[in-house]
């Protein structure tokens, strides 16, 4: 496994790379890493759904609140 | 709003007043917000704005990042979740994808507890980054960090969050 990057560095890619493009090599030694461990697969599902969420923190919370007042309006977040 | 605003500033007058100037913004063009799905999505991103604009402005050049309350980013914390191999200690359970309502709301107040709990600083890079959608380059700019340092950062934000809404899901239904 150690040839394929450790966990710790592949996490550190994944991050990455939800910030700008990997280069080719780092790509491929991560999409084979991943292939092969399952820990980081969930951690690459884990990173990504944080980075899905956070553009509507604050709204949903909000949304809610909103919909005791008018219960149509509660689609935002759907 | 007035709580997100301050997550992001810290400084609780300049959250109050960029608040206000975005509630101002939204009475002043009621219709604006046509084609946008609710009222309260239109204000968050008005909010959103009025923030990143304050971060671009000029006297936001000397808030830089300080080595002395967090520690020097380049000293990666997090290595206590790896062995000498670098390979997790523990199994990294697989979270529970939120799909009912009630679940992404459980999951966002999970999420918004635990960037609570992230050192000030880290927290400020992950919202500039995550929520208002700065490109890493910008970040590295307005507060002085090398892109180094800005992607260990960003690394350590997002590792803390995952452990700690895995800690915390445990009985919010997250983790199966």
């Amino acid at each position: 496994m150690n040839i394929l990057y450790s966990c710790k560095r592949a996490a550190e890619l994944l991050s990455q790379s939800l910030d700008e493009p990997l280069d080719v090599v780092d790509s491929l030694r991560l999409r084979m890493h991943l292939s092969m461990c399952g820990d980081c697969r969930n951690v690459e599902e884990q990173l990504n759904l944080i980075h899905k969420m956070s553009p509507n923190l604050g709204l949903l919370d909000l949304c809610e609140e909103q919909q005791t007042d008018s219960p149509t309006n509660g689609e935002a977040l759907s | 709003m007035l709580r997100h605003a301050l997550m992001m500033v810290f400084e609780p007058a300049l959250a109050e007043d960029l608040v206000q100037e975005s509630l101002v913004a939204v009475l002043e063009k009621p219709d604006a917000h046509r084609g946008e799905s609710t009222l309260i999505t239109w204000c968050i991103a008005i909010l959103k704005h009025k923030i990143a604009d304050w971060y671009r402005s000029p006297h936001q050049q000397r808030r830089v990042w300080t080595e002395t309350e967090e520690g020097d980013p380049a000293n990666d914390s997090g290595d206590d979740l790896y062995d000498e191999q670098g390979s997790y200690k523990e199994t990294v359970p697989c979270w529970q994808q939120p799909e009912k309502r009630e679940a992404q709301r459980q999951m966002m107040i999970v999420m918004e507890t635990c960037l609570k709990s992230l050192p000030a600083q880290t927290r400020r890079v992950f919202m500039m980054r995550e929520w208002l959608g700065f490109e890493t380059t910008e970040i590295c700019e307005r507060l002085s960090l090398s892109a180094e340092n800005c992607r260990t950062v960003l690394h350590r934000a997002r590792m803390g969050l995952r452990t700690c809404m895995t800690a915390q899901g445990h009985g919010t239904g997250i983790i199966q």
